[in-house]
């Protein structure tokens, strides 16, 4: 059983799957980001991949691996990633990610719908969720029209870039005429508990997280966090969604109401799962190794 | 109007948009993406999208064709917003645009793909692979990245004794500068549709009646004025 883990070793999530794989008897091949002086890759592709990987450890045939998980971090903030050797070592690993067999967690073009939440948004749709109206725009009329038809807005990033959610106060909104500048997502705020879900195949790890934040994420006081069942429509609904998208492990953003309607708002392709699985005791990292170890 | 998103420095997409009749082709700027005028509904049921092309407002209904040249909005094009905040306001236009993109109607020269807004942007290897999934005989892909090494960058060539062959997909069309065998066109088209693509460069490797993939892109040849009439009469 060979599986290999790419990133920081250092990084929460990448580190507690390599701890999970080692309680279960397989030592990964770890590709440290911040060394890429150590790592050698040689590919031929043509109806099949082959080739090598040569790590510190080992060196092992590319046909033999079996999994892989992941997480590379932008090479641009990595000042050992930018050399060419570097560059060309991570296109490999894409590259090679992209045509292998074996198990992918997540593939990189799988993971680029997140890149545009509109354009994820449909396909959130398309899988049965309900969606928050949403206008992107360089409209300030545009805006206003949207909030007399919706009512609270809150405004938020269209692209996978980080950014805070936040309402759209009076005092923001006089300042409108500057969405020309920049195409900017509002959406009809929706009252309600966020809750994030881990899809890891078919099998679902709900996290109930309470906060009085627009964005707990961000929260001057930490949100409360506690492991939570979902109704087996919403729980399903879920599944089907990763699956769609092509994800094995997902990070699904959820909101229910106090009517009890379940939102949707976001797949995250590399969710930071450690945060919600050290508040809860979810055994999300287990999952993930059993996943690559086709043991679940 | 035939709308072409392109980087203002493609001199092909300028000489692609003065090709057409006046008027009936624009560049769409990335000043217009700073624009009062840009609307896309996540619920049709809010109101009807607009964009604005060439400085000016228009519906996604008047919008007769599409071609994307770049992958993304590029950050240093955007001279009119402040350095710092050009990342961002750059990842946002192509976010904005994939999904507008997406969604448009009418025919699209390539629709966005993996986040890249002129279609698929796979390395060889995903090209080779899928051409031998489609049963056509490839050149395999070649990469190398050592430490103390060059890399070596994937360019498969031609076999010996094969001649090289550019042949472009435009639609249902396949172009060349001399007309290809049909069987040649069948794996051109059978490439592209696989791919999900309407424009695509394919070179293939000929000898007689044999041919054997050697790569597939997407950076078409705009300056053959075939192309350029093929995708024009698309619109």
């Amino acid at each position: 059983m060979n599986v290999l883990l790419w990133g920081l070793p250092q990084d929460a999530p990448l580190a507690t799957i390599r701890r999970e794989l080692r309680r279960a008897g397989v030592e990964p091949l770890t590709i440290d980001q911040r060394r890429p002086d150590q790592i050698a890759i040689e590919l031929t592709t043509a109806a099949t991949v082959t080739g090598t990987f040569k790590l510190p450890s080992r060196t092992v045939a590319i046909e033999d691996i079996d999994a892989a998980y992941l997480r590379p971090y932008d090479a641009q903030r990595l000042y050992s990633a930018t050399t060419p050797h570097a560059a060309a070592l991570a296109e490999a690993i894409i590259a090679w990610a992209g045509v292998t067999p074996a198990l992918v967690v997540n593939r990189p073009a799988a993971m680029a719908s997140n890149e545009s939440k509109p354009y994820q948004l449909e396909l959130i749709r398309a899988a049965g969720f309900a969606v928050p109206p949403t206008l992107i725009t360089t409209d300030a009329n545009a805006v206003r029209q949207f909030a007399n038809k919706h009512g609270p807005l809150i405004y938020k990033s269209v692209s996978g870039v980080r950014s805070r959610v936040a309402r759209l106060s009076n005092e923001r909104a006089e300042s409108l005429d500057d969405v020309a500048w920049c195409p900017t997502q509002l959406q009809h705020h929706i009252d309600g508990v966020d809750h994030r879900v881990h899809v890891v195949k078919d099998s679902v790890f709900a996290t109930r997280v309470e906060s009085a934040d627009d964005d707990y994420r961000y929260a001057e006081r930490a949100p409360t966090l506690t492991e939570t069942t979902l109704p087996s429509q919403i729980k399903n609904r879920c599944i089907e969604l990763a699956a769609a998208l092509e994800l094995p492990l997902a990070g699904i953003d959820l909101r229910v109401t106090p009517e009890g309607e379940w939102y949707c708002f976001e797949v995250n392709p590399s969710p930071a799962f450690t945060y919600y699985e050290s508040a809860t005791g979810q055994p999300i990292a287990a999952a993930i190794a059993r996943l690559l170890t086709g043991v679940g | 109007m035939f709308v072409v998103v392109a980087s203002r420095t493609d001199a092909a997409a300028r000489a692609l948009c003065e090709r057409a009749p006046p008027g009936s082709a624009q560049l769409l700027s990335w000043r217009d993406l700073s624009t009062p005028g840009w609307r896309y509904y996540g619920d049709p049921g809010d109101g009807d999208d607009g964009a604005v092309i060439a400085d000016t407002p228009i519906t996604n209904a008047e919008i007769t064709a599409v071609l994307t040249r770049c992958p993304a909005v590029p950050p240093h094009e955007l001279g009119h917003i402040v350095p710092a905040d050009r990342s961002y306001v750059a990842a946002e236009m192509t976010a904005l645009l994939v999904a507008w993109l997406t969604r448009l109607r009418c025919p699209v020269f390539n629709r966005p793909q993996d986040g890249c807004l002129c279609g698929p942007r796979w390395p060889p290897e995903r090209w080779t692979m899928l051409a031998s999934s489609l049963g056509l005989r490839a050149v395999p892909v070649e990469r190398r990245a050592v430490p103390g090494l060059a890399p070596s960058a994937p360019r498969p060539t031609a076999p010996p004794g094969f001649e090289l062959r550019t042949v472009t997909v435009v639609g249902a069309r396949v172009l060349a500068s001399t007309k290809p065998p049909e069987t040649l066109v069948d794996a051109a088209l059978t490439l592209a549709s696989a791919a999900g693509v309407t424009l695509l460069k394919t070179e293939f490797a000929v000898r007689g009646s044999e041919h054997v993939f050697v790569s597939a892109g997407l950076d078409v040849d705009l300056a053959a004025g075939s192309v350029a009439d093929a995708l024009l009469a698309a619109a």
